[in-house]
């Protein structure tokens, strides 16, 4: 039985067998089309072992609010969205990012598609005019510096009918790499983890 | 004469009294999932919910097809409507919203449950939730294993558990949390 590291990215070359036994495993690097509707890695089963079928290894949810049904705003892409939400949110509409918060506790990303208010417009709103900088991976001191526009882009930003559409219209422009579920579920990759699986001997884990 | 105008008023303010009542506006019913309303002597349970619950109630639809009547935890909440029904936070600021936040619940009347686990460690995330949700549904563990229900983790979270349905701790097939 292997197990999978509990730390992906730092451990990931290295899975203990049952009887504690270290066996090596080569990282796998693929090609993927990160063009929005680009088709994700085929041909690598999943760490399951049930081949992708339609892109991605995560679950698609078949009924609650991140059902490719929900998610038409994508097209073909619906249910790589579909993933995508539910890796982000779980499917709950109002969900609040536990690690994107300001010094003050506040969150800044939002909704099904945890959209990050103070780097994006939601429904039409300038939310980052409401803070002075917008938070990144790498700049987290952020502050609300209008706090009525701030309250209005939350509520947006959970309302998962807006959620959806905005997401909509940045996968359209961005593709799937803005969001780390995405990169989680094999859809995307990123600059800093670029190898989407590994093998150890005859298997393949994602 | 006094006589005859007092029987006049108290006769209408009898038929005041009358017209009143019969034309009193009637009280929001809760919705089933079909949008129609939904009460408990109309409740039809087909999988083993032993005692139909007491109050307004919505029927959820099981995994196998069956039904479930359980009480109306919309009331009050606002809902958002989408393509496969209509989606209600029932969860709370105080459970949902900051440091202190372990799950967020959200309902949709296409008969699904997402539960999102927001803190670690997960396993105790999970059993609160499930706790709640008990509360809530005031169903034993077995019919809310028989129920669409999905328990993830966001990415933002555990990247590591996200995009999977963990399930409840108690049915068959969940992942072990740490």
């Amino acid at each position: 039985v292997l197990y999978k590291p509990a730390n992906f990215t730092e451990a990931w070359y290295e899975l203990i067998t049952a009887d504690e036994s270290a066996v090596k495993c080569i990282p796998l690097k693929a090609s993927l089309d990160q063009s929005p509707g680009g088709t994700a890695v085929t041909g690598i089963s999943s760490e399951d072992g049930q081949p992708i079928v339609e892109g991605g290894t995560c679950s698609v949810p078949s009924s609650g609010a991140c059902a490719p049904a929900n998610l038409t705003a994508f097209g073909d892409a619906a249910s790589q969205a579909g993933q995508v939400c539910f890796g982000e949110s779980s499917g709950v509409a109002g969900a609040e990012s536990g690690t994107d918060r300001m010094p003050d506790g506040r969150a800044v990303s939002y909704g099904l598609f945890q959209i990050n208010i103070s780097a994006n417009r939601v429904n039409g709103l300038n939310c980052p005019s409401a803070f002075d900088k917008a938070y990144t991976s790498k700049v987290h001191d952020v502050h609300v510096t209008n706090e009525a526009l701030f309250s209005q882009c939350k509520e947006a930003a959970k309302n998962p009918a807006i959620n959806i559409a905005d997401a909509a219209a940045l996968y359209q422009r961005y593709g799937w790499r803005i969001w780390g579920a995405a990169h989680r579920c094999g859809l995307a990759l990123s600059d800093t983890f670029p190898y989407i699986a590994y093998s150890c001997n005859t298997t393949t884990y994602l | 004469m006094i006589k005859w105008i007092l029987g006049s008023l108290i006769v209408l303010l009898l038929g005041i009294g009358a017209w009143l009542y019969v034309s009193r506006p009637e009280q929001a019913a809760p919705s089933g999932t079909d949008g129609t309303p939904s009460l408990p002597s109309s409740t039809t349970t087909t999988d083993g919910h032993s005692t139909a619950p007491a109050g307004p109630t919505i029927t959820l639809v099981t995994r196998t097809g069956g039904s479930i009547a359980v009480p109306d935890f919309t009331a009050g909440k606002t809902g958002y409507r989408l393509n496969t029904g209509t989606f209600y936070s029932i969860t709370n600021n105080q459970e949902t919203q900051g440091p202190a936040a372990q799950y967020d619940i959200t309902y949709g009347t296409d008969s699904s449950i997402a539960i999102a686990l927001v803190k670690e460690p997960l396993s105790e995330a999970r059993l609160a939730a499930e706790t709640r949700l008990r509360d809530l549904l005031q169903l034993s563990d077995e019919e809310m294993c028989q129920l669409q229900v999905t328990v993830g983790v966001p990415y933002s979270t555990a990247q590591l558990f996200a995009g999977k349905n963990l399930g409840l701790s108690f049915c068959p097939g969940a992942t072990e949390l740490p």
